[in-house]
């Protein structure tokens, strides 16, 4: 059932607005059962107690068409590898030992995971600059939830998450955004430094440190006590409008300046990989970006937006593994890759 | 936790075990630090320690919040400050107000806010959370009351008539 997964899109990758840029949009809220201690007190009995009375409250609150239940503690390693390759869940939502689960609709707009740091985080995904839609959304499910559910909650200190930093509003709004230019130009350090003036985070997605694997940063807020939740909207999302306009207009630079040599880039990291017969995950990243680039400015006009963003989660491990059926040695995986890569590109 | 704290090695020396865990926060990001009691010893600024009293010691020296504190755990879950302050991660939502005066300066440093400004949740199963809320503090205040803690017994009474204020305030929309 989950298998089935591979061969759909969650709906954000279809793309959306500024998203030459903007990958995704997400905002999450945490929360926790009134009257139960927090999951690092908690029995194991308090833990299954906790699942149960969040799984009644979610299955009865008709949230979504098709919404999928799955209990993570039950689950095969590797599919909760593609749950956290698709964003659905974190990787220490994926290795924790205790009763947990994730429930996600159809579209993959909307997640909850039950038991991750917190009893219950509701998440909404949207494709492109979305966070007005996707608080919308959000707001709406914690509204019903909320109808049955009794959350910890104190007039002074708001929504009582297991760790403070979240406590408050208990929401974080993050979008993930695609900056090669910026990072051609070595501005993401600008970047960086602009975002943590006004309390924000930005990071890699993948790798370490400022050095992100195909371009790819998230941009969050850190604060949530102090602020309304339109506060924190409006925070993150004017940083990323700012950082659209600079990465925007690098690329500009770049096709004015330098047009010969990029085209000459992205060509190359087209060809090769359309004709290697083994791929890396690194390597993979790297070269999609660069297509990715060419795509977002009108230079490969043969290649859709939507097509890259399907390799950027098929050509991960977990993805690839669930393709074949099997785990896969690193080599194999590498093989495979190169062969998904043509199927789509070639 | 507890797992990545057995068998880290002190990141001075990277050669002792490493027996004191702290969290401090830079930027609003946690940042554990792991040493040895050697390398701790010979951080500057810092009072010595002595195996009868290392617990003290250290709780001193982090920080002048967790002095204040001692060992004051939560009657609800069981956890230290102390406890609290290596995981970064409270044991219950109890928590928030047996913790609240340090809490206040470490809300600050990581939200610069101590009070929430946002959403109230509204909805038929809240009010029950408040009775609950209410329950608890009753309890706490009988505990204070036959320990003769009576400042702090005045001090839970004082939380009752908050929550049943602010309680009512919410009934009124």
């Amino acid at each position: 059932m989950l298998e089935g997964l591979k061969d759909k899109v969650g709906e954000w990758l279809r793309g959306g607005p500024d998203g030459d840029v903007v990958v995704s949009s997400r905002v999450r809220l945490a929360r926790n059962i009134a009257a139960f201690p927090f999951l690092s007190k908690a029995s194991r009995q308090q833990v299954a107690r906790v699942e149960e009375l969040v799984r009644n409250a979610v299955l009865s609150c008709n949230l979504c068409a098709d919404l999928t239940y799955c209990r993570l503690d039950q689950l095969d390693p590797l599919l909760r590898q593609l749950l956290v390759e698709r964003h659905l869940i974190g990787r220490d939502h994926a290795t924790s030992d205790w009763v947990r689960a994730v429930a996600f609709c159809a579209d993959e707009r909307l997640c909850l995971m039950v038991n991750e740091e917190d009893h219950l985080r509701i998440q909404v995904l949207c494709g492109g600059l979305r966070f007005e839609d996707a608080w919308r959304e959000v707001n709406e499910v914690d509204d019903v939830l909320a109808q049955v559910l009794p959350f910890a909650f104190s007039a002074r200190f708001g929504y009582l998450t297991a760790c403070p930093t979240n406590v408050g509003t208990g929401m974080r709004a993050s979008a993930m955004l695609h900056l090669p230019a910026l990072a051609m130009a070595r501005e993401i350090e600008k970047v960086i430094t602009m975002a943590h003036a006004r309390q924000l985070t930005v990071r890699g997605l993948y790798g370490e440190g400022t050095h992100a694997s195909g371009d790819l940063y998230q941009v969050s807020n850190h604060v949530s006590l102090g602020v309304t939740e339109q506060e924190v909207l409006q925070q993150v999302s004017g940083a990323v409008s700012e950082i659209v306009s600079l990465e925007r207009a690098e690329r500009q630079r770049l096709c004015d300046q330098h047009s010969g040599e990029l085209k000459g880039r992205i060509d190359l990291a087209l060809d090769l990989l359309v004709g290697a017969t083994a791929v890396s995950s690194e390597e993979a990243l790297h070269l999609l970006s660069q297509v990715r680039m060419g795509v977002e400015i009108n230079l490969t006009p043969q290649v859709r937006l939507e097509t890259l963003n399907k390799l950027l989660l098929l050509t991960l491990p977990a993805h690839l593994q669930t393709m074949e059926g099997r785990r896969l040695e690193a080599v194999q995986r590498n093989e495979l890759r190169a062969v998904c890569i043509r199927e789509r590109l070639g | 936790m507890s797992e990545e704290q057995e068998e880290r090695m002190c990141q001075e020396c990277g050669q002792r075990e490493a027996t004191i865990h702290l969290t401090e926060f830079v930027d609003g990001q946690p940042v554990p630090s792991h040493l040895c009691e050697q390398c701790y010893s010979e951080k500057p600024g810092l009072p010595p320690l002595s195996s009868a009293k290392v617990l003290e010691q250290i709780v001193g020296a982090i920080a002048p919040e967790l002095q204040k504190l001692g060992g004051k755990q939560c009657p609800e879950c069981g956890i230290s400050y102390l406890e609290f302050r290596q995981g970064l991660r409270f044991g219950c939502p109890e928590d928030y107000e047996v913790f609240s005066e340090p809490l206040d300066d470490l809300l600050k440093r990581l939200h610069g806010s101590n009070r929430h400004t946002g959403k109230v949740p509204q909805g038929a199963a809240q009010q029950g959370s408040t009775s609950l809320r209410l329950a608890m503090l009753g309890r706490e205040m009988e505990r204070a009351v036959s320990r003769e803690d009576f400042e702090a017994a005045a001090r839970v009474r004082d939380e009752i008539k908050k929550l049943e204020r602010d309680d009512a305030r919410g009934a009124q929309g």
